[in-house]
């Protein structure tokens, strides 16, 4: 990525604002969106706001993946070139949204302990069960991005579903290397 | 943009894709290449019913639908497989990116939507050669 005063930073600077600007409770939404939508008043914003919930509730599945990914990477060293892609992915959604909504990030998702994240002993049953993880947290981006009150923070949540449905499907599609556990 | 604008856009994607995925059809031998020919297909049906959901859509908030172009240019010369299934791979991202900006400016039924919409397009462009990307339909990310 390029440095300062790229397109790619700018626009990515746009995003944190649009979705920190929810966080900190100003009412404003970035982009237009059909008046009657989510159903939620500006009224209530001295309450926890829908979309710091949201962000809370997707970098902690998002940064779940993440752990389940490098713990096969450690029992499963071979499978670094077929988990590179999602592990990449998943990395840049969690500093996304730590980058984007601070707030949502307080209490931070740690890391979970290594040895707390189940594994199976079989290389491809481990890989089948990152692509069923996939799956579930496509369906939570998506239902995140259905919630999210930002129109900008939508196409983002949207946009990190689609990536998770991409990865289940690339990875169902993987050969995974032969050989046993570390 | 106003979810008027940004439907009217989804559809203009919709017609584009249409034209292209029938070229493309016409373009790939169903018994040298039947899975590409199946994918296009498949594409082409798909990309249609989009077309008309999203007509569908604008008319219920009394809009005037856009109209399709008479032609449209193709994303390269598409005369061989591998170029079919590059131009069909390159269709499906910029539905991607009209799609996700959808999603960003509707809201309920027609953000629900434009979001399937985007992630049957990043899935579909695999189909055809497409590398997975951490943010599908998001370029400037």
């Amino acid at each position: 990525m390029n440095v300062p005063h790229s397109p790619a930073l700018s626009r990515r600077a746009a995003l944190v604002a649009a979705v920190g600007t929810v966080a900190v409770g100003t009412a404003c939404t970035p982009d237009p969106v059909d008046p009657e939508a989510g159903g939620r008043s500006r009224e209530r914003a001295a309450e926890p706001l829908p979309d710091v919930t949201l962000a809370a509730t997707v970098v902690t599945d998002e940064q779940e993946l993440l752990d389940l990914i490098d713990a096969t990477l450690a029992r499963h060293p071979r499978l670094e070139r077929v988990l590179a892609d999602a592990r990449a992915a998943h990395a840049a959604h969690v500093t996304l949204l730590e980058d984007a909504a601070p707030e949502s990030a307080s209490p931070s998702p740690a890391p979970t302990a290594p040895g707390r994240v189940r594994v199976p002993d079989d290389a491809a049953r481990a890989v089948r069960a990152i692509a069923r993880r996939e799956d579930e947290l496509a369906l939570v981006d998506k239902r995140s991005a259905f919630a999210a009150e930002s129109g900008a923070f939508a196409r983002v949540l949207a946009s990190m579903a689609s990536s998770a449905a991409q990865q289940a499907v690339v990875l169902r599609a993987a050969t995974v290397p032969a050989g046993g556990a570390r | 943009m106003t979810p008027e604008e940004a439907l009217q856009t989804t559809l203009a994607g919709e017609h584009a894709a249409v034209y292209v995925y029938g070229v493309l059809g016409g373009r790939v031998s169903a018994s040298a290449q039947p899975d590409l020919a199946a994918a296009l297909r498949t594409a082409y049906d798909l990309h249609r019913g989009r077309r008309d959901q999203v007509i569908a859509m604008l008319r219920a908030v009394d809009a005037t639908p856009v109209g399709s172009e008479v032609s449209y240019e193709l994303p390269n010369p598409a005369r061989t497989p591998q170029q079919c299934r590059r131009a069909a791979a390159e269709i499906e991202e910029r539905c991607a990116e009209v799609y996700a900006a959808a999603v960003g400016s509707t809201a309920r039924a027609n953000r629900q939507w434009a979001i399937d919409a985007l992630t049957d397009a990043a899935v579909r462009g695999l189909t055809f050669g497409a590398e997975p990307a951490p943010f599908p339909g998001v370029p400037e990310l």
